[in-house]
């Protein structure tokens, strides 16, 4: 069962983000509240728990606990150039904006 | 189960794809209506039918007072259909009924109220008496429009509350609106959408599509018929509506995060302070997005008050929201309560103690609702993600502090301001710290307080305007500035002279205001006068020069049991400084009437002193400003000690600002003098060196405004008398000053001079004056006199009529001469009479030294009084050569 599709341009994005930095450890998704309302998916450097799942793609590593990933199914990471963004969309919608918000990385 | 429709210019009708959703009740899991779920076909639609009704004009055109009948109606519908929409509210965004059960009333509150205040007090027009701009006279009003198509993205937390307060003001103020209620929450916008149609609000006035913002969001926030977003939720989203909109400047008013600190002080009330705390974070679960969810508790206080507030935390009954005695209830969504549980986990992971809670609640019967315990943190530090992100549930960060100043920065180390609490005994202090906190709204001794007419928004990442009260009512207007001026002749438009050669201005206004009373003796109206003016606490301004000379113990006399104190420092060139001093004078002795007893120095410096007593401040505030005074002010008697300012019927006031190194004016209708008494007793004992110089100052000003390009006949012709006067009387008071008829004659051509050009202005030998006094503190009329000549000879060619006439004034017999030739005379003739009573004739022989000359030339060119020179003036180096002929 895949948890996770990376978009090339979202690899990338990534890859290039962590080279920045030095940074070598796992990418985590999310639940997180941005202010006011709806939770969303969001991305960050994170070492892993042991309950997490994890999913290796493309050399990066994946990590999400696992109330987000039964909530969220299949997660689709896309990446929007001109915003500097991503864009986390799931099989079962998080919040009703899922789609039309960016987050960023971090790090 | 229930089922509702979109709500599209004015009917109930399906999505055009026909896909619907169901609406959970968070409080047992279960879906309890099935709603009709908007597609971007249908967003078009709303949005057409919107666009269609604003333009049409039914709504936007009808007078105030018919929509405002419209909207009470709407209020009644709402208070009829009040227990659907409580139970909607509960069973949709979990709301405890406790809190719900007012939601109709409260709505139908806030229609009304706002629809009132809108009607009665909101300045729908207004006029502007003093625009600010003396070149361009005219009638400025101002009128609040329609925006046009609004559009409001309502949260599921109060769905009502923030449907409304983007509703009401949008249709008060003549908008149209297409409402997207929360995909979480959509029955309360469809039951107000009933409301409205019950009500007779046009068609496609109010539209509800309810349906996911990922899939409508980019339609409604870029489509170009949306003149307004309204938003509330998360900064995240209202970001990206901020994007959207700016492709095609849309305006925007979002409301977003917070993370708000609720600041309890060493002083405060505990038991208020304690229940303040819970209240401002557990009321809705903590679903609010101005909860106090960082509570900041002095180190001494902090033991006790975390007991305290643990203890109250498990008192509160966690249960159904429709249970009356639930004082919380469930969050919205599973995706909610999962987030939730997330930060507290990192919470955990990064070293915070829970003290209590930090799990679901267990509620019998409802084991498939979305509950969680109210939950307290302490051992925050205010850099943990738990005190920086806003956890939308009923968590709250408890964080040490040990002094005001630190409280302050720590509720201030956040990228959200949109509330805060301070709780003390000492409301002094509170206020202090609420004056501190960078944040939109601030609660002392209280939380979670709505009002309709107070504004609600945040600062920084919180959001962007305001609603409700007027200013909730402003970001549904657009201002419109409408211009009608004064004259409608391209002859008399002074701007358009810039694009042409011919700098003539055609049209005048003549307005001087000023009683004059003439004659010996006249001093003894001064009682009369101060009382007629309603003043009878007089406060005498004068200079040294006239005090000692005993006049100003004249005017003291004439004016008894009036006159409460005299302020005798005003300098040759009077400054802000002295101004200011005299005002505090004024001030200090509650005078209610200034009388200024000396030349035009001490009479400028009363006009300054009269402005700034009646409007308050310094004298800085008020110079350099032009047709900016809207009513009367102090009332302002003048005794003329000279003869030749003209400044006790002028509507201008010179004042040397040191800052800025030159002179500069107020101009303004309503600072000339309410009355001049022109005694000739009071220049009886003037110097001849002053006579002389004072009269070169009239002179200076009759010519000039014969010669500028605001030139007209009724000045021309008081200019002309004066010119007469001063030419038969100057050489017989310079001869003996003691001819008392002559004085006055003297008096009467300042006066009638003054009257001239303070409509006609002055020009470039007024520029060069002012210049050399502020620069060199040559006395002012002998500045002018010294530099007129020259000056009329350099505006021959531009002037050469009106010079003419100027000779005849002077008793030059013009007849045969051409009319150049005769103008030329004019500065002859001026001359002449200068050589006659005695006046310097060059700069060099009152000090102006003459490398100085280059740095007047510029300074004169940017004097103001340069711009109505009959020939125009750009080029510095022509001054220079003027300068060096005065030399």
């Amino acid at each position: 069962m895949t948890l996770i599709k990376l978009d090339p341009l979202a690899s990338e994005a990534i890859k290039s983000l962590l080279t920045e930095r030095g940074i070598r450890t796992p990418i985590r998704i999310e639940l997180q509240f941005t202010g006011c309302c709806d939770p969303s998916l969001g991305l960050l450097v994170d070492d892993a728990r042991e309950t997490d799942l994890v999913e290796e793609i493309d050399g990066l590593t994946f990590v999400i606990d696992r109330q987000a990933q039964e909530l969220a199914g299949e997660i689709s990471i896309a990446y929007k150039p001109d915003a500097q963004s991503f864009v986390l969309t799931s099989d079962h919608t998080i919040g009703e904006w899922d789609g039309m918000i960016t987050t960023t990385l971090r790090l | 189960m229930d089922e509702y429709k979109l709500f599209i210019d004015g009917e109930f009708v399906d999505a055009q794809d026909g896909a619907t959703f169901e609406t959970i009740d968070p409080g047992t899991g279960l879906p309890f209506a099935r709603v009709a779920k908007a597609g971007n076909a249908d967003a078009e639609a709303a949005i057409a039918a919107a666009k269609r009704a604003f333009d049409k004009g039914d709504w936007s055109g009808m007078e105030l007072a018919k929509r405002v009948a419209l909207l009470q109606d709407f209020a009644d519908q709402i208070s009829q259909q009040g227990i659907r929409m409580v139970l909607a509210e509960c069973m949709d965004a979990g709301q405890i009924i406790n809190y719900a059960k007012v939601i109709a009333l409260w709505a139908s509150l806030l229609t009304r109220n706002l629809a009132t205040y809108a009607l009665t007090k909101f300045p729908m027009e207004e006029e502007v008496f003093a625009s600010g701009n003396a070149f361009s006279p005219g009638r400025e009003f101002v009128r609040r429009e329609p925006i046009g198509v609004c559009v409001g993205i309502v949260p599921w937390n109060f769905p009502t509350a923030l449907a409304m307060w983007k509703i009401v003001p949008a249709l008060i103020m003549g908008n149209t609106i297409v409402v997207k209620p929360a995909s979480n929450t959509p029955i309360t916008a469809l039951i107000l959408a009933e409301c409205a149609k019950a009500a007779g609000i046009p068609n496609g006035v109010f539209n509800v599509i309810p349906g996911p913002g990922g899939s409508l969001g980019n339609t409604i926030c870029t489509h170009p018929a949306v003149d307004k977003i309204a938003f509330t939720g998360s900064t995240e989203v209202g970001r990206e509506i901020m994007r959207l909109a700016s492709g095609t400047v849309k305006k925007v008013t979002l409301e977003l995060g917070g993370k708000s600190a609720n600041i309890i002080l060493d002083d405060a009330d505990m038991d208020l302070a304690v229940e303040g705390a819970c209240f401002g974070t557990f009321l809705h679960q903590g679903q609010i997005c101005e909860s106090g969810t960082r509570v900041l508790v002095p180190s001494k206080i902090h033991d006790e008050f975390i007991e305290r507030m643990k203890k109250r935390a498990e008192e509160m009954r966690i249960g159904y929201q429709l249970d009356p005695t639930s004082h919380m209830g469930p969050v919205v969504s599973k995706e909610q309560l999962a987030t939730v549980e997330h930060y507290v986990q990192i919470g955990k992971e990064e070293g915070a103690q829970v003290v209590t809670g930090g799990k679901r609640a267990e509620v019998k019967g409802m084991e498939g609702g979305y509950y969680y315990e109210p939950t307290i943190f302490t051992n925050v530090d205010n850099k943990m993600r738990i005190a920086q992100e806003e956890i939308f549930g009923p968590v709250v960060c408890v964080i040490k502090y040990d002094s005001d100043e630190e409280a302050i920065a720590i509720a201030n180390d956040s990228i959200y301001g949109l509330a805060g609490g301070v709780f003390s005994t000492n409301i002094a202090r509170a206020e202090k710290i609420a004056r501190g906190v960078r944040t939109g709204t601030m609660w002392i001794n209280n939380y979670h307080v709505f009002a309709e007419y107070v504004p609600f928004g945040g600062y920084k990442q919180s959001g962007v305007g305001r609603e409700l009260g007027k200013w909730g009512l402003e970001e549904y207007t657009q201002v419109k500035r409408i211009h009608v001026p004064y004259y409608s002749d391209a002859k008399t438009n002074f701007p358009f002279t810039i694009m042409r050669d011919d700098k003539k201005i055609e049209g005048f206004a003549y307005n001087c205001p000023t009683a004059v009373i003439a004659g010996h003796g006249t001093l003894s109206s001064l009682g009369k006068v101060a009382v007629d003016l309603g003043g009878r606490h007089a406060l005498i301004l004068t200079d040294p020069g006239v005090r000692q000379a005993g006049l100003a113990d004249l005017v003291k006399n004439s004016l008894g049991d009036f006159c409460v104190g005299v302020f005798d420092a005003i300098p040759q060139d009077p400054d802000l400084e002295c101004v200011d001093s005299a005002t505090e004078m004024a001030r200090r002795l509650k005078a209610d009437c200034i009388v200024s007893v000396g030349g035009g120095s001490v009479i400028d410096a009363g006009k300054t002193v009269c402005v700034t007593l009646k409007n308050g401040g310094k004298a800085n505030d008020y110079i350099n400003r032009w047709a900016t005074l809207d009513e009367p002010q102090t009332p302002h008697i003048v005794v003329p000690t000279t003869a030749g300012t003209g400044s006790e019927v002028t509507t201008a006031a010179v004042i040397t600002n040191k800052m800025a190194g030159r002179k500069l004016f107020i101009a303004d209708s309503r600072i000339a003098p309410n009355v001049a008494i022109l005694d000739p007793r009071m220049t009886m004992t003037l110097p001849k060196g002053m006579t002389v110089g004072s009269a070169m100052d009239a002179i200076t000003h009759a010519i000039e405004a014969m010669m500028s390009i605001m030139a007209n006949p009724i000045c021309d012709g008081l200019a002309l008398h004066a010119i007469r006067l001063i030419n038969e009387n100057l050489p017989i008071v310079a001869e003996d000053g003691s001819n008392e008829k002559a004085r006055l004659n003297m008096q009467i051509a300042a006066t009638v001079a003054g009257w001239s050009f303070t409509i006609a202005q002055v020009g470039l030998a007024h520029a060069m004056a002012h210049t050399v006094g502020t620069l060199h503190n040559v006395p002012h009329g002998m500045a002018c006199g010294i530099v007129l000549p020259k000056v009329m000879r350099f505006n021959v060619d531009h002037a050469a009529n009106k010079l003419a006439q100027v000779a005849q004034a002077m008793g030059v017999d013009t007849r045969g001469m051409e009319e150049r030739e005769a103008a030329l005379s004019a500065a002859d003739a001026v001359e002449a009479l200068m050589k006659k009573v005695g006046h310097p004739m060059g700069l060099r022989e009152v000090g102006v030294p003459q490398d100085g000359l280059g740095l007047c030339a510029f300074h004169a060119l940017a004097d103001s009084s340069a711009m109505f020179n009959a020939r125009p003036v750009g080029d510095p180096m022509e001054i220079l050569n003027l300068y060096t002929q005065a030399y």
